[in-house]
This record gives C-alpha cells, sequence and structure tokens, in this order.
C-alpha cells in the first residue's frame, strides 16, 4: 500500500493541531493498517510536543540505542509516553477516550500471537486491556506491577517522565539511569525484534515509506528536532553539507538569503517527495573568493551572457519588432477587457434620444449606465528551464524571455522571471527579474545550463513565493520539456525523481496551485511521445513551442487567454 | 439585553457611556428612521476597541476597521449604530462600485428626471451611520467622490443639483480585511480621512463570553470545546494549511443553535464548519480537528443543562 502525501499531510496535520504549534518540526508521524493518518496516535504525538520538552525526551530515548533491551526500551517508553499524554489531555478532549477506546479495541482484535510471546508484548497487552477499563489479565504479579508502574499519571512535567521511567526500566531491567547509550548494555550484532514492529527485522514493510509497529505504522520523518540523536557520521555529513553549500554559492552566486530565512524556506519548500534535498535562491551576484572548478564555470557563465546579449544585439530590429508587436496584442487584451461597456438603465446619464420611451412605451430605461468589467490585476511569473537540455538554445530563450518582460513592462504587468537547475542535490533557483525591476531585463541574459531538473521543487517553490504576490489574478507561464530528471533519490522510495513519480508530483502541485488561484501554463518544448504527460500535468494549460523563436509570440497567447478569462 | 447595559457590564468607562446617552439625547430621530436602528443580534466583546471606537464617534471622527476574517469588524459597526441609535446604511463595496452607485444618478418618475439617491447620500441627509463595507475591493478613483464627504468639508456637491451639508450625526464606519483575494492597497488621501482601529482575533473569553449570551444553557466545558474548537481552525489557516473559509463564527454559533434542537454535535459541525470548505482535502483537516477534540456520537441535547 502506497502513503499518499494527503494521508502524510493530513497526520502532519493532526500532530500541529493537538500541539497547538504549526512550527513543530514532527519527527514521527503514524499510520493506521490502511496506510490513513491514525488520528489518535497523532493527537497524542502532537499533545506531547504541547507537553513535554521533546529535545531532552529524544536525548533519554537516544540512550536505548544499541543497548542490549533497545526494542523492550522502545516500546515501553511509547507505552508510558501514551499514557501520560493521555491523562493530561482526556478532560482538555472529551473526544479522546473514545478515540482511545477504539483504538485499543481493534489493536485487541488485531493482537498477534507472535507479538503476545515477549514480555513488552504481553505488557503491550495488557495496556490496551486497562485502558478500556478491564483488567490487565497479566498472570505474573512483577508485570502487572511493572505495568502500574509504566502508566504514569498525567501530573509529571519531563524531568518527573524521565525519572519515574529511568527508575522503572533500572528496577525491572538492566538499564542505567542518567547513563548515555555507550555506557548501558551494549547488545551484540545478532539483531533483536524489536517490539513494535509487528514483523521480524528485515522484512519489508506493508506500506511503503513507513515501517510497521504494533500501534500502526510510522513514518520518520527527521525533523529538526532529531538533532539529539546526531551521530559521529551525521555530524561528519553536516560538515559536508556546509561545505556543499559554499561550492554551490560559488557556482551559481550568492543566496538571495539569509541562513535562517533559507531555513525557513527550506522548511517549507522541500517536503514530500523532495524531502533531503535542498533550495537555494541566488541572484548570479559572485561570492568573494571562487576558486577551482566553481571559478572556472563563473567565468563561462560570463562569457555566455555576454554571447547572449551579443546574438539579442545583433538581430535587435527583429526583435524590437518583436518587443512591439506583443506589447500591442497584451495592451489590446487588456484595453478590450476593461473597456467599459454603455448599457440602457433606469438610473445613470440620460439620453435625449430615448426620452420618448419612457413618455409613450412606459420603458423607464432611458439612462446610460458605463459598466466596467474589468476584475482585478494580473501578474506574470515566467519559470524556465535551465537544465543541460537546453545547452544548445541558450541565446534563443534568453531572447524571448527578455521580449516577453519587455513586453509585459510595457503594459505595467508586474513580471518576474526565474531560471532552475538542479546539482547535487540543490534545486537552483536564479531571479533574473522581480516584479518591479524593469530595470533589470537585461540580468535575462545571464540565462546558463546546466544539471538535471527537479521541476516540482522549482514550481513549488516559485508557489512558496507566490504567496507573498497579492494580485487577482497570478499567472505561472513554464517553459519546461517535462522531462523532470533528478539522480537525488525521493523520499521514501528509492527511485531517482523521475518518471512517473515526478510526473505525478508534478500533477498535484499544479493542482495544488490551481487551489490556491495561480494558473500555471505550460510551454511544452518536448517531444510529442510526452504530450500525454503534459495533457496530465497541465489539462489543456499548454502550448507546444515548435520553435523557440515563436516562444514569445505563443506566450502572447496564453496571456491574452488569460487576461479574457479575468 | 439593552446596549448601553451591556456596555455597562463589559467595564466601558461610565464618561463614555454618558457621552453615547447625551448624543442619543441630542440628535432626535424621524419615526420612519427608527426602523433603520440594527437591533443586535450579536454583541461585540473587547473592552478597548469598544473604548477606542466610541470615543472616535463622539469625536466626529469616520473610523476604519481593518481585521482579518471573523475579527467582529460588521459586528462592531452595527453595535456602534445601535449604541448611539442611530440608523444605519450598508454600503457593500465591490470592483465596479462607482460615484453614482454611492451618491446617486439621475433616474426617470412620473414623467420627469429626477435625482435617485444612493446610499451615501441618504445617509448623509439623515444623520445615519454608513458601513461601507471592504473599503479596499473599490478602485481608489470610484472613492475619490467620498473625500470631500468624509474630511472636515462634509459635504457632498452634486452636479446639477445642490451643495448638500451633512446632518452632524453622520459618521462612516469603513471595513477592510487587509491582503485578502481581490483587495488593493488603499490611498493615503482616502486613509487619512479615518480613525483606523486594527481588529484583534477575538480572544477565547471573549468567544466564550459571546456564545454564552447566545446560549446560556450551554455547559461551561463545551462553552471552552468550541472556544478551544475554533481557536484551532484559526491557527490552522495562519499555518496556511487551510483557507479561512471554516473559520465561520457565524456558523459556529448557528451550529450551537442546531445542537440545542437535538442534531448530533459532529454533523451540526459538519454542517455549520466542514463542509463550508469545499475542497475534499480542507474538509478531512477540519474534520480531523473536530473529531480529535469531540466524539463522534455526541448528541446534541447532551450539551445543554
Amino acid at each position: 500500500m502506497i502513503l499518499t502525501e494527503f494521508e502524510k499531510k493530513r497526520a502532519a496535520n493532526m500532530i500541529w493541531n493537538a500541539a497547538g504549534n504549526y512550527n513543530v518540526s514532527v519527527g514521527f508521524r503514524m499510520y493506521d493498517d490502511d496506510a490513513k493518518a491514525d488520528l489518535y496516535w497523532n493527537t497524542i504525538l502532537g499533545s506531547s510536543y504541547a507537553h513535554f520538552d521533546w529535545k531532552k525526551l529524544k536525548e533519554f530515548y537516544n540512550t536505548f540505542h544499541e543497548t542490549v533491551g533497545q526494542g523492550t526500551y522502545e516500546a515501553l517508553f511509547w507505552i508510558a509516553l501514551e499514557n501520560t499524554t493521555f491523562e493530561k489531555e482526556k478532560d482538555k478532549r472529551p473526544g479522546l477516550l473514545l478515540l482511545r477506546t477504539e483504538y485499543c479495541k481493534k489493536k485487541l482484535r488485531e493482537f498477534m500471537p507472535s507479538i503476545a510471546e515477549s514480555r513488552e508484548g504481553w505488557i503491550l497487552e495488557g495496556h490496551y486491556k486497562t485502558s478500556i477499563g478491564e483488567d490487565s489479565g497479566l498472570p505474573d504479579l512483577v508485570d502487572r506491577k511493572l505495568l502500574d508502574e509504566l502508566e504514569i499519571s498525567g501530573d509529571v512535567d519531563t524531568e518527573g517522565f524521565i525519572k519515574s521511567l529511568s527508575s522503572t526500566l533500572a528496577k525491572y531491567f538492566t538499564y542505567l539511569p542518567g547513563v548515555g547509550s555507550k555506557g548501558q548494555k551494549r547488545k551484540f550484532k545478532i539483531p533483536i525484534p524489536r517490539l513494535f514492529f509487528g514483523k521480524k527485522a528485515g522484512v519489508s514493510s506493508e506500506i511503503s515509506g513507513a515501517k510497521k509497529l504494533v500501534v500502526g505504522y510510522v513514518e520518520n520523518q527527521g525533523g529538526s528536532d532529531t538533532s539529539a540523536f546526531e551521530t559521529d557520521s551525521e555530524k561528519f555529513n553536516r560538515v559536508t553539507e556546509e561545505g556543499l553549500r559554499k561550492y554551490i554559492s560559488s557556482y551559481f552566486g550568492k543566496s538571495i538569503y539569509d541562513d535562517k530565512t533559507s531555513e525557513k524556506i527550506q522548511r517549507e519548500c522541500c517536503t514530500g517527495n523532495h524531502l533531503g534535498t535542498r533550495i537555494f535562491f541566488t541572484r548570479g551576484e559572485d561570492e568573494e573568493k571562487v576558486t577551482g572548478f566553481a571559478a572556472k564555470m563563473r567565468k563561462e557563465m560570463k562569457k555566455q551572457r555576454e554571447k547572449n546579449e551579443a546574438a539579442f544585439f545583433s538581430n535587435m530590429k527583429i526583435n524590437n519588432a518583436a518587443i512591439s508587436e506583443l506589447t500591442h496584442r497584451i495592451k489590446n487584451a487588456l484595453l478590450t477587457q476593461l473597456e467599459p461597456t454603455a448599457v440602457c438603465s433606469k438610473t445613470g446619464k440620460l439620453k435625449p434620444s430615448l426620452v420618448w420611451k419612457a413618455l409613450y412605451l412606459n420603458n423607464n430605461k432611458i439612462f446610460e449606465k458605463q459598466v466596467v468589467e474589468g476584475s482585478g490585476n494580473i501578474s506574470v511569473d515566467i519559470l524556465l528551464d535551465a537544465s543541460a537540455s537546453q545547452i544548445h538554445r541558450m541565446d534563443t530563450v534568453s531572447a524571448q524571455g527578455y521580449i516577453i518582460a519587455k513586453a509585459l513592462d510595457n503594459c505595467h504587468v508586474p513580471v518576474r522571471v526565474w531560471g532552475y537547475s538542479s546539482m547535487n542535490g540543490y534545486t537552483v533557483m536564479n531571479l533574473y527579474r522581480n516584479y518591479s525591476e524593469s530595470s533589470k531585463n537585461k540580468e535575462i541574459f545571464r540565462f546558463f545550463t546546466t544539471g538535471a531538473n527537479r521541476d516540482g521543487l522549482a514550481l513549488n517553490a516559485i508557489l512558496c513565493q507566490m504567496r507573498e504576490n497579492t494580485a487577482t489574478h497570478r499567472v505561472v507561464i513554464w517553459l519546461t520539456d517535462v522531462k523532470p530528471n533528478d539522480i537525488m533519490e525521493v523520499s521514501q522510495k528509492s527511485t531517482n525523481y523521475s518518471g512517473d513519480i515526478a510526473i505525478e508530483d508534478m500533477t498535484e502541485l499544479v493542482h495544488r496551485a490551481k487551489l490556491e488561484n495561480i494558473y500555471v501554463l505550460c510551454a511544452f518544448t518536448g517531444d510529442d511521445a510526452d504530450i500525454p504527460n503534459v495533457q496530465k500535468i497541465f489539462g489543456r494549460s499548454f502550448v507546444k513551442v515548435k520553435s523557440l523563436d515563436n516562444f514569445a509570440s505563443l506566450v502572447g497567447n496564453m496571456i491574452q487567454a488569460e487576461i479574457r478569462r479575468m | 439585553m439593552e446596549i448601553l447595559e451591556f456596555l455597562k457590564q463589559e467595564n466601558i468607562s461610565d464618561k463614555i457611556i454618558s457621552e453615547i446617552i447625551s448624543f442619543r439625547k441630542f440628535y432626535k430621530l424621524e419615526k420612519e428612521e427608527e426602523q433603520r436602528i440594527p437591533k443586535e443580534s450579536y454583541l461585540y466583546y473587547g473592552k478597548e476597541i469598544w473604548e477606542e471606537a466610541a470615543t472616535a464617534i463622539i469625536a466626529g471622527e469616520n473610523i476604519l476597521l481593518d481585521g482579518a476574517k471573523a475579527t467582529g469588524k460588521n459586528v462592531l459597526a452595527e453595535n456602534l449604530a445601535t449604541a448611539f441609535a442611530r440608523p444605519e446604511w450598508d454600503i457593500s463595496l465591490y470592483i465596479n462600485t462607482d460615484a453614482s452607485s454611492l451618491i446617486g444618478s439621475d433616474t426617470f418618475e412620473n414623467g420627469e428626471v429626477k435625482l435617485r439617491k444612493g446610499p451615501v447620500l441618504n445617509c448623509a441627509i439623515k444623520g445615519g451611520f454608513g458601513v461601507l463595507d471592504e473599503i479596499n475591493m473599490a478602485k481608489n478613483e470610484s472613492l475619490a467622490v467620498l473625500h470631500a464627504v468624509l474630511d472636515f468639508r462634509r459635504v457632498i456637491d452634486l452636479p446639477g443639483y445642490d451643495r448638500i451639508n451633512l446632518h452632524e450625526a453622520t459618521r462612516f464606519i469603513g471595513t477592510m480585511n487587509y491582503g485578502y483575494a481581490g483587495t488593493r492597497e488603499m490611498n493615503e488621501a482616502l486613509a487619512s480621512r479615518f480613525m483606523v482601529l486594527h481588529m484583534p482575533v477575538i480572544t477565547g473569553e471573549n468567544l466564550g463570553k459571546l456564545i454564552k449570551d447566545k446560549y446560556p444553557t450551554l455547559k461551561p466545558e463545551y462553552i471552552s470545546q468550541f472556544t478551544s474548537l475554533f481557536d484551532e481552525i484559526r491557527k490552522k489557516g495562519e499555518g496556511g494549511e487551510i483557507s479561512t473559509r471554516s473559520l465561520d463564527l457565524r456558523g459556529l454559533i448557528s451550529c450551537i443553535g442546531m445542537m440545542k434542537k437535538g442534531l448530533n454535535v459532529t454533523k451540526a459541525l459538519e454542517m455549520g464548519l466542514i463542509n463550508k470548505c469545499f475542497d475534499e482535502y480542507e474538509r478531512q483537516l477540519v474534520l480531523d480537528i473536530v473529531n480529535a477534540r469531540l466524539p463522534k456520537s455526541l448528541p446534541g441535547e447532551n450539551i445543554f443543562s
């Protein structure tokens, strides 16, 4: 069964809602056997964020890592956390008791005998029974006491919880309170089946992208709170991560945003299929010291800019004519749209030639009223695929981009132009000009192609940026060959970002844009064989660009159509 | 409850209340205008905003209420007209609003061309409170006609007709939701003619009062459930997860009304809040909020004492 993006978002929303905080970085999300977000467990998880310091809890949880009792400790940790959180929350949420009862009854019906063969298994079974008001049914008095101590009341804080659970684990197992995982009794290399896993370790789970636990399926999303778990190798990765970011900024130019804003944008954009990848916004400004391959590429970019500019100005007359024609067409469409229509009305400006109608025909519609049909303003974002597939047409794409931007400027339509490509896990968004920067059209000549294209992430990044744009009609015109391709794997799916997964991703994003009242129109530069994919993603909102020389003209058609739709 | 009683209960300063009473006494009303005084169906809770708005009105100012959805802009505007006992004109502005739809235009009656008065003109003559709803939806050029009405001149110059001075008791109350879809920037010339109040989001305590006022027999524990539920929907909207469609205060109040008639709590909330999200995804998220808080099978009558 596949975990859909919808259920992932739903699970995250349940947690955020219960936590009362939408900035919580969700570490775990829980799902039921049908790959649906589990309302009870996600509410408990979210509530635990509101009541406990999760950084400390995770540090404590980390002390179980690779210890001899890891599976047992982890299982008992969740039982204790569930119980104490429920106790804290039950009066605030009258519905929670019903959800817990339904959940426990369901779990008891499904309880597998193999799980009940382990000690933690029957403790869990006992906990489910006590949760619905029955006797735990545990035959051993020691186990009854253990369960009783695990069911921590709702009046503890984080320290109290850790202290209570540590001493219980120490009393009944070999756990050493206050000692890190390295100081605990370590396990051998033979894997110990973990209680919360319904299947033995190593057996693939039934829901792709999530592990099966007895409580349901869990998807570990990482999240910033996982820093408490950082291992030496992860720290090393982080160092290289910083190095990689420096390389990207040396190669493509300084980031537009400071580190904090970049991190925030990263969290907003790199979600779902793009989790684990990075997004980088630049205007192509040089970093102070650039050496090695990046320096070589910077030189190449500058050379290409000169070539692009030279190519445009060598065809100055033709290009100016194209700007003028496009300006005329867009202006005309805008004027037609905004032209007030005169209608006969019972009030308004008197039309003497019609007065007789009132006197002899009893028709009082002898006044003229001007009805303005315009409805709001329009903004256009142009998104250019700058991956290596466009390498032979850099000068053409940049010239056409310039023509469109200039024509829209002439009509006072705010326009923003972007190029994007992906490299080493980064998708780089190159901003050539912003809405109000009519003097920066020449920056479009910086268009330079390299790397792969993670189209979905580029669109997602644009959508995030457009949320601040309050225009009534927001349009994205996207020049793409609809061949998404990035070697960075899709989160949890062990496959590259290409083919069906990437097409599905683009479809979902275009649909989401529509829900946000952003219209994404495609200027398709690929092969006819890919048209079914294009139709799937964009419906009828695309045009096939047979020759890039008429790209500007086709964009003109699209904008005209959009203005008529206004 | 009489609105002045309510103001006393809300600890509004005695001085302001006595000024309101003097205002009422001083500006008498014609019999036929009394029916235009709104009957308060909802009350605005919020001492500070009440005091600021009432003071501005007493001082002869027009006020602009700026705030997000469900902050009570229109409720306050209506309550002010009730408190000051003035007839109210609701003037909804939209993109094609023009001068003639506000002031008036020619029409034909009994064989002659006459002026058909618009709501602003009527309000100005009768000394009413004109509520310019969603003022930033209209184009600034269309509203330029109001400049002389709203500033110290307090006149309406009708081309081809008279120059009309505003009745002394006339006030205009603009409402707007800045940055909302379809709205535009308000120009400085217009904004400078108003005293601006930023309407805060209704607090849990005030929402609780509002619900209690409307349904006195609702059990206190469920008043707090509904205020928390409303707060959770608001947070989800602010978090950008859903639109503000389900953030509907009127809807919530109506839901409780249906619960009182015996409808299941979740069913009522579905009709009044959840189904207002027409997008399946949003609807599921709001339903999750409700289910995480209230038992699915809770009968409506159980929540009333």
